[in-house]
C-alpha cells in the first residue's frame, strides 16, 4: 500500500505534500490510493511519519481523503503517540518514519499483522526503494539472478515460503507485523520479525456452546468494519464453501444485493459449480457476474503480464483470469472485494490428530520422492531442496495462518494494479483462533462451514457436493495449447539451465511429450514453475538493460 | 485515542480447564511442527492449483 524512494543524499529539508503523496528533493513517498484506504502524514522536528491504513467503518480521520492537505505539524511526543496508536489499529496498516539529520537518514517501517499488501524493498547505494509492486523494483537490482535455495523450493514444490527473503536476491519483503530499519550511512537494511505467536490447541466445549452462533458473530463483526452504510458490498463467489460463507454473511449486513463475481471453470466439474453458484445467488439475492476462466488462459497470448513483462514468480498463477474478473468489478465501481482466502486453514487437523496415512500424505507434499519429480530438475536442485526443507527462512508463526499470508502476498499486486482492494475476513485473527480451538469433530471434513451453510438454508448440493471444481483443467488447457508457443521459445535456451537448475534437453523433451498428450508421472505445474522463473529472469534483464518488453520477447529464440 | 469494539472470539464457549496449553507431540517433531505452522503446506499441488476466488 506504499511506494517510496528515500535518498540519503538529500540535505535536511522538510517534506511537502504533492499531488501523489509527499516529496523532498530526490526522496518521495506515494501511498496506494483506493477507497478502502486512508493516509496521513505528521511532521515533528527532523522526523516525518506517514501512515497508510485500511479504513474502519465509522471511524474517519478528519480529512483522510483530502489528498491536497498539508502535512500536520506536531511535537515529537505527539508523533510518538500517533505511532503507538497505530500498533492498536485493528485492520492493516503501514507506518513509515523517515528521520533526516545533517549526516544521517534513517527509515523505519512497521507493518500491520494482516500482511494484505506487503512492501518490497531494495537498497541501492545511499537509497532505499520500496514498492507494493516488486516489478517496479527490478530496475533497481544490481544483478539478474535467482536465490538458488528459493528457486529450488519453487521448482520442486512450487512453494514460496513466506519470508523476508524472496526468490530474487536483494529484493526484501516487509512481512506481516515486521519492523524494517534502514540507515543510509552504513547502508544497513534489517527486517525484524515479530515474536512468534502461540498456536491454539483444541479445547473442550461447554455443553451448551453455540458454535455456529459464535462463528457468525465473529465473522459478521469483522466484516462490518469494512462496510459503510452508504456503499454496496461485493465478493468473490466460486460456488465453494468459503467464498459462499463470506458472501452470505455480507448479505446479512447490508440492505442492497451483494454483487458477486466468479470464474467458471472448464471441465467436468463446471456443471456442478454452476448449480452451486445458482443456489447461492437465489438463496441470498446476489447480483452476480461471471466469466469463463478458459477464455483467459495462464500465460496466454493476450496476457497483460506477458505483454508488459510484469512477472512475479510467487504471483497468482491464474493471473489472466483473475485480472479479467477484477477489471469487470472495477468497471462496475466495486473497489473492495471480499474473498474466501483463509477458509481452508480454519479447519486443518493438527499433526497429532492425523492418521498415519494422512501424515504420510502431508510429509510427501513436503518431501516428495525423487521418482515423483520431473527428470529435468538437476540433482543439485533436488539436494538443495531436501537439505533446506526445514531450515529455509520462514517468518515465525503469527496470529494468522502462514499460508493465508502467502496467499495475500500472491494476489496483492494484481489487485492493486487494478485499483481493487482484497479483504479476507476468514483470516481474522479472532476467528482463526476460535476455529483452531474447536474440538476435532468441528474441523474434520470441514464440518463447521458445512453446518454453517446448512443452518443458512443451503441444500446438500452446496454443503456436501459430490465433487468440486478446481483449476487443473485450466492449467492443462493453458500449458498444452494457449501458452505453448511461448513456452517452446522459453525452453529453447533456458536461462535456468545456465544457472544449473534444470537440464534444458530433458525439459524440452518432457514438455514436448506432455503437449502431445503423454501422461505425466508428476504435476504439470512444474512446467509452469520453470516458465515463470524464465519469464522473471527475462523481465529483470529487460528492466536492467532498458529494453522494452516487445524487444525482450522478440529476442527469445 | 480510538477505542475499537473487540471482535467476539468465542472464548467463553470453552471449558476453563481445557485452556491450559499442553506440549503436543508436534512440538517435539520438527516436521509435525512445520506442518502445523504452515497449516496448508505452501506450494502443495492443491494449494496453488485451486486458488480461492
Amino acid at each position: 500500500m506504499l511506494r517510496f524512494r528515500i535518498s540519503g543524499n538529500d540535505k535536511p529539508r522538510a517534506f511537502s505534500s504533492s499531488a501523489t503523496g509527499w516529496r523532498r528533493l530526490e526522496s518521495w513517498v506515494e501511498p496506494l490510493r483506493v477507497p478502502a484506504l486512508e493516509d496521513f502524514a505528521v511532521r515533528a522536528e527532523d522526523c516525518l511519519l506517514i501512515v497508510v491504513r485500511e479504513r474502519v467503518s465509522g471511524i474517519r480521520i478528519e480529512d483522510g481523503r483530502d489528498y491536497s492537505r498539508p502535512i500536520k505539524d506536531a511535537t515529537q511526543q505527539q508523533l510518538s503517540a500517533a505511532l503507538d496508536e497505530m500498533r492498536d489499529w485493528p485492520l492493516d496498516f503501514l507506518a513509515l518514519t523517515v528521520t533526516c539529520l545533517p549526516h544521517e537518514t534513517t527509515v523505519e517501517l512497521l507493518s500491520g499483522i494482516w500482511g494484505t499488501c506487503p512492501v518490497y524493498l531494495v537498497m541501492r547505494a545511499r537509497e532505499l526503494w520500496g514498492d507494493w509492486d516488486p516489478v517496479e523494483l527490478y530496475r533497481r537490482l544490481s544483478r539478474v539472478t535467482l536465490n538458488e535455495e528459493r528457486a529450488a523450493h519453487f521448482l520442486v514444490s512450487f512453494g514460496s515460503p513466506y519470508s523476508k527473503e524472496t526468490i530474487i536476491p536483494d529484493l526484501v519483503r516487509a512481512t506481516a507485523a515486521s519492523r524494517v530499519r534502514w540507515t543510509a550511512s552504513d547502508a544497513r537494511l534489517r527486517v525484524d520479525y515479530p515474536t512468534p505467536g502461540a498456536e491454539p490447541h483444541p479445547r473442550c466445549l461447554k455443553p451448551d456452546a453455540d458454535v455456529l452462533g459464535a462463528f457468525r458473530t465473529a465473522l459478521s463483526a469483522s466484516m462490518a468494519r469494512y462496510i459503510d452504510d452508504d456503499t454496496g458490498v461485493s465478493a468473490f463467489l466460486s460456488g465453494g464453501l468459503d467464498s459462499g460463507i463470506v458472501a452470505a454473511t455480507a448479505a446479512s449486513l447490508v440492505r442492497q444485493p451483494v454483487r458477486t463475481y466468479g470464474l467458471l471453470m472448464p471441465g467436468e466439474a463446471a456443471a456442478g459449480q454452476a448449480r452451486r453458484r445458482a443456489e447461492f445467488i437465489q438463496q441470498f439475492g446476489f447480483s452476480d457476474a461471471w466469466l469463463e476462466a478458459a477464455a483467459y488462459p495462464a500465460l496466454g497470448p493476450e496476457s497483460s503480464r506477458i505483454r508488459e513483462l510484469r512477472i512475479i514468480p510467487w504471483e497468482e498463477c491464474y493471473y489472466e483470469a483473475f485480472e479479467a474478473l477484477l477489471r469487470l468489478a472495477a468497471r462496475d465501481g466495486d473497489r473492495l472485494l471480499f474473498t474466501g482466502n483463509g477458509g481452508d486453514e480454519l479447519c486443518y487437523l493438527y499433526w497429532t490428530e492425523l492418521s498415519e496415512p494422512e501424515r504420510e500424505a502431508r510429509l510427501s507434499e513436503l518431501q516428495p520422492h525423487r521418482a515423483a519429480l520431473p527428470d529435468f530438475l538437476t540433482s543439485r536442485v533436488l539436494d538443495i531442496y531436501s537439505d533446506t526443507v526445514l531450515s529455509i527462512d520462514r517468518a515465525p508463526r503469527s496470529a494468522l495462518p502462514m499460508s493465508g499470508l502467502s496467499a495475500s502476498a500472491s494476489v496483492a499486486p494484481l489487485f492493486a494494479r487494478n485499483g481493487v482492494w482484497p479483504v479476507s475476513p476468514l483470516c481474522t485473527p479472532e476467528l482463526y483462533r476460535f476455529c483452531r480451538s474447536l474440538p476435532r469433530e468441528w474441523r474434520d471434513g470441514r464440518e463447521l462451514p458445512r453446518r454453517f451453510l446448512k443452518q443458512l438454508g443451503c441444500t446438500p448440493e452446496v454443503t456436501h457436493p459430490r465433487s468440486t471444481e478446481d483449476f487443473m483443467p485450466m492449467l492443462e488447457l493453458s500449458l498444452r495449447r494457449a501458452s505453448r508457443p511461448l513456452l517452446d521459445r522459453l525452453f529453447c535456451e533456458p536461462r535456468l539451465a545456465d544457472l544449473g537448475l534444470v537440464d534444458g534437453i530433458r525439459l524440452r523433451a518432457a514438455y514436448g511429450k506432455y503437449c502431445e498428450g503423454d501422461p505425466l508421472p508428476y504435476d504439470p505445474v512444474h512446467f509452469y514453475a520453470a516458465a515463470v522463473l524464465e519469464l522473471t529472469l527475462l523481465s529483470m534483464e529487460a528492466r536492467a538493460g532498458g529494453l522494452s518488453s516487445d524487444n525482450a520477447l522478440a529476442n527469445l529464440a | 485515542m480510538n477505542t475499537f469494539q473487540p471482535i467476539p472470539d468465542g472464548s467463553d464457549l470453552f471449558e476453563e480447564s481445557s485452556s491450559q496449553t499442553h506440549k503436543t507431540q508436534s512440538e517435539t517433531d520438527p516436521m509435525g511442527l512445520l506442518i502445523d505452522t504452515l497449516a496448508k503446506v505452501e506450494g502443495a499441488r492443491d494449494a496453488q492449483s485451486k486458488k480461492k476466488q
